[in-house]
C-alpha cells in the first residue's frame, strides 16, 4: 500500500460517555503503512479511543473518517472490511479450534453459512502461517496460554484481511519474549504488507523503539509526532513526569528519581559504569549531581577485571564487587546537616 | 497450505458418523415409542402399520395412528425445539444455566395459558380448548407463545437500553419472577376446576396433542428451528464475546433480535402445548457439546435437534412406565432420568469449563 494514503482521520473528536467526557478536539490522521503507539496513564481514556476509532463506541462530538467515508454511515460488514481489533476481552469460548477462530475473521466476506471459499481459506492460512500459530490451529483455544491466545487472536485480525488493525494493549500479559515476539511480528506486518497498525500500550520503552508514530494521551489532550521528536522537545517527559520519576534522555527509560539528599561522583566507562551507576541510584545516591559529593567511586578495568576504588576524604577502599561497593557506601558518614522540621 | 485444510476436512468425517448414528437412534426409539405403552405391539407391526398396511390386530391400529403416533412426533419436536432454545439462549447470554426458562418466557407462556384458562370460566378449559380442534390449537398455542412473546419483547426493549448480556440476563429472570407471582395471584382468586386444569398443563404432556394440533405445532417449530440454523454464524460470532462479533460484521442488534424471537417461537408454542417441561432446555445442549466437543452452531444446531429429540423419546417411554397403564408426568421424568445423566457426563467429560472458561 502507498505510504502516504490515509486510512483514517478524525476531527474535532470528543470521547467518553455522557458524564464524563475524557478528551476532546482530538485531530488525527493514520496513514497507510505506519505502526502506531498510543500511551497514556491508566484511565486516560486510551481504550475509549480505541473503541471510538472501531465504531463499538458513539463519539460524544466530531467524526471518524475511513478512508474519506463518515464511520457512522459505514455498513457494519464493510466497515469489518477496513477495521479489525484485538480487544483485552478475554475469549472465553474454549470448545473452538484455533484454526474455526482464525476462520471467524473472514465473516465480512462469507455468506450466512459462513461456508469459506477457496480464496478464503488461503488467506486463513496465510493468518496463521505469518503469525506462527501453525502449531496450534488444531488445538482448543482452551488449551492455549495468554501468550498462544493473544497470537491467535491477531491471526484472527489478519484473516479479516483490513488495512488498519487496533490492538489494544496486545502485549500485556505476556512475558518478555512473547512480548517481543508479538512486536516483531506487528513490525513485519507493517513493512511487508503495508497495513497500519495501531497499538495502546504502557511498555514506553518498546514504543520508543518500535514506533513510526507516537500518540501521547493525557488530561490536556493528545499529542502525535515521531518518538524521536516527542522525546526531544520533551513532551513525553512533560506527560509521563510524576512525582519522583525522571526521564533519561540517553536510555529513553524513566527512573527513579534519587530521593535522598546524598551525591556521589562515578567515573568509569561502559556498562560497568551504567549498573554501578543503577546500583547507587537505588541506594539512593544522586550520581555526578551539582551537590559536593560524599565521596568518588572509579571503576578500573585492570586485565579483565573490574574493581571499584571508593574515595572518602583521605581513605581508599578496594571494592571486588557491587555488593561490597554497596556494604562500604552506605558506612559513610552523612555530613552535618540542618535538622528539617518534619 | 493444502495440508493445513485437512483437519477440517476430518472433523465434517466424525461428525458424520455421529449424525448418522443420532438419526438411526431418535428412528429406532420413535418406533420404540410407538410399541411401547398399556397395549405392547410387536416392532414389527408398528412398521407395516407406518407404512400403511393393515395390522395383525384391528385394534392396533387407531391405537398406533391416533394416539401415539401424535405423541411421538410431539416429543420429537417438543425435544428439539427445547434443546435449539437453550442452546441459543446460552450463546447468547454466555451462560451455562441460561435455557428456555430463564428470560421468563416459560413464565410468560404460564401467563399466558393461565389467562386462557383462569379466566373465562368452563368454556375455555383445557378440555374445551382441545375439543375446538384446529382453532383451539391455536387458542392455546398463541396464549402460550403470545404470554411468551410479551414477556420476550419487553426483554429485548430493555436489551436496547442495557449492552451488557449478564445484567439482561439477571433482568430477565427478575421478569419471570414477576410473572410467576402474577399468574400465582391469579391462581389464588381462581375456581378449584379451574386451577386444577392449569395445574395439570403445569405437569407438562405429551399426550395432550391430536394430529390436528400438530398441524399447527408442526409448521411453528419447523420455523424455529430453520430460523435458529439461518442464525448460526452469528451464533458463533457471538461465542467471541460482542465486541468481537460487532468487529467482524455482525449485525448484533439484528442477531440479538433474532435469536430471541427465535426462542420464543420454539419454547412459547411448546409450553402452550405441552406445558412447562424443565430440564431438556438447559442439559441438551451441554450433552450435545459434550458429544461433539465442538462449539460450531452449523453442526450442534442440527445435532441439538437430534439429541433433544431422543432425550424426550426416551423421557417418554419412562414416564408410561413399560407393563403399566399408568403415565407419570413428562415435567417429573425429564429431570428425574436427565439430571444424574447430565452430572455424570459434567463430571466425567470436564467441557462445560471449556465451552464457558
Amino acid at each position: 500500500m502507498d505510504k502516504q494514503t490515509t486510512i483514517l482521520t478524525t476531527h474535532k473528536l470528543a470521547i467518553g460517555y455522557h458524564h464524563r467526557r475524557l478528551a476532546q478536539d482530538i485531530n488525527l490522521r493514520l496513514q497507510g503503512g505506519e505502526l502506531v503507539c498510543l500511551l497514556g496513564a491508566n484511565g486516560v481514556g486510551k481504550s475509549t479511543l480505541m473503541r471510538t476509532l472501531a465504531g463499538m463506541h458513539p463519539p460524544l462530538a466530531g467524526e471518524v473518517r475511513i478512508e474519506g467515508t463518515p464511520l457512522h454511515q459505514l455498513k457494519a460488514r464493510t466497515l469489518a472490511q477496513k477495521i479489525s481489533v484485538v480487544l483485552t476481552d478475554r475469549v472465553a469460548t474454549g470448545n473452538l479450534s484455533a484454526w474455526q477462530v482464525v476462520a471467524m475473521g473472514r465473516y465480512p466476506y462469507t455468506g450466512w453459512m459462513g461456508k469459506l471459499s477457496v480464496q478464503d481459506q488461503k488467506v486463513v492460512e496465510w493468518a496463521i502461517d505469518i503469525t506462527g500459530v501453525v502449531p496450534l490451529a488444531d488445538r482448543h483455544l482452551h488449551h492455549l496460554s495468554d501468550g498462544e491466545r493473544q497470537k491467535v487472536m491477531i491471526a484472527r485480525a489478519l484473516a479479516q484481511d483490513t488495512p488498519l488493525i487496533l490492538l489494544d494493549e496486545p502485549t500485556v500479559h505476556l512475558d518478555l519474549p512473547n512480548r517481543m515476539g508479538i512486536v516483531r511480528l506487528l513490525r513485519r506486518l507493517v513493512k511487508e504488507t503495508g497495513k497500519t497498525v495501531l497499538m495502546s500500550t504502557h511498555a514506553l520503552d518498546l514504543a520508543l523503539q518500535i514506533a513510526d508514530q507516537l500518540w501521547l494521551m493525557h488530561h490536556r489532550g493528545l499529542q502525535a509526532g515521531v518518538p524521536e521528536d516527542l522525546v526531544l522537545s520533551g513532551t513525553i517527559e512533560q506527560v509521563f513526569q510524576k512525582e519522583g520519576l525522571q526521564f533519561d534522555l540517553s536510555t529513553g527509560a524513566f527512573r527513579l528519581q534519587a530521593f535522598g539528599d546524598k551525591s556521589i561522583a562515578l567515573y568509569g566507562l561502559g556498562p560497568a559504569f551504567v549498573w554501578t551507576q543503577r546500583a547507587l541510584e537505588r541506594e539512593g545516591f544522586a550520581i555526578n549531581s551539582k551537590k559536593p559529593p560524599l565521596a568518588t567511586v572509579e571503576i578500573q578495568d585492570t586485565e579483565g577485571t573490574t574493581c571499584w576504588l571508593l574515595k572518602t576524604g583521605s581513605s581508599t577502599k578496594h571494592c571486588t564487587s557491587v555488593a561490597e561497593l554497596l556494604t562500604y557506601v552506605n558506612t559513610i558518614p552523612l555530613p552535618v546537616q540542618p535538622v528539617k522540621s518534619l | 497450505m493444502i495440508t493445513q485444510t485437512k483437519p477440517v476436512k476430518t472433523r465434517t468425517r466424525s461428525y458424520t458418523l455421529i449424525v448418522s448414528g443420532l438419526c438411526l437412534a431418535v428412528l429406532a426409539f420413535f418406533v420404540l415409542d410407538l410399541a411401547m405403552g398399556s397395549v405392547r405391539i410387536p416392532w414389527m407391526e408398528v412398521v407395516q402399520i407406518l407404512s400403511g398396511k393393515t395390522a395383525g390386530e384391528p385394534a392396533w391400529q387407531p391405537i398406533i395412528l391416533k394416539l401415539r403416533l401424535p405423541k411421538a412426533i410431539t416429543a420429537v419436536l417438543a425435544g428439539a425445539a427445547l434443546s435449539v432454545g437453550g442452546l441459543q439462549m446460552q450463546t447468547l447470554f454466555r451462560n451455562p444455566l441460561a435455557g428456555p426458562s430463564v428470560l421468563g418466557v416459560t413464565a410468560g407462556a404460564s401467563l399466558g395459558v393461565a389467562a386462557v384458562m383462569l379466566t373465562t370460566g368452563g368454556m375455555t378449559t383445557l378440555y374445551a380448548v382441545r375439543q375446538l380442534g384446529l382453532a383451539g390449537g391455536w387458542v392455546v398455542i398463541l396464549a402460550g407463545s403470545l404470554g411468551a412473546a410479551t414477556v420476550l419483547l419487553l426483554i429485548l426493549a430493555i436489551s436496547f437500553k442495557v449492552s451488557d448480556n449478564v445484567v439482561l440476563l439477571i433482568v430477565g429472570i427478575m421478569l419471570g419472577n414477576v410473572t410467576l407471582s402474577l399468574v400465582s395471584i391469579w391462581q389464588y382468586f381462581s375456581q378449584p376446576e379451574q386451577l386444577k386444569d392449569y395445574l395439570l398443563w403445569t405437569f407438562g404432556s405429551l399426550g395432550g396433542v391430536t394430529l390436528t394440533h400438530l398441524k399447527v405445532l408442526l409448521p411453528v417449530v419447523g420455523t424455529g428451528l430453520v430460523l435458529a440454523f439461518f442464525s448460526s454464524k452469528w451464533l458463533n460470532g457471538l461465542l467471541l464475546g460482542e465486541n468481537y462479533a460487532r468487529s467482524m460484521g455482525l449485525p448484533i442488534n439484528r442477531a440479538r433480535t433474532l435469536v430471541i424471537l427465535t426462542t420464543s417461537l420454539l419454547a412459547g408454542s411448546v409450553t402452550g402445548f405441552c406445558g412447562p417441561i424443565g430440564f431438556i432446555g438447559i442439559a441438551v445442549p451441554h450433552l450435545t457439546r459434550a458429544l461433539l466437543n465442538t462449539a460450531d452452531h452449523r453442526i450442534l444446531i442440527p445435532c441439538t435437534c437430534l439429541v433433544g429429540a431422543l432425550t424426550m423419546l426416551v423421557c417418554d417411554l419412562v414416564a408410561q412406565w413399560p407393563g403399566s397403564s399408568l403415565t407419570l408426568p413428562i415435567n417429573a421424568i425429564t429431570a428425574l432420568i436427565g439430571s444424574p445423566v447430565v452430572i455424570w457426563i459434567i463430571i466425567s467429560r470436564n467441557n462445560l469449563r471449556a465451552s464457558f472458561g
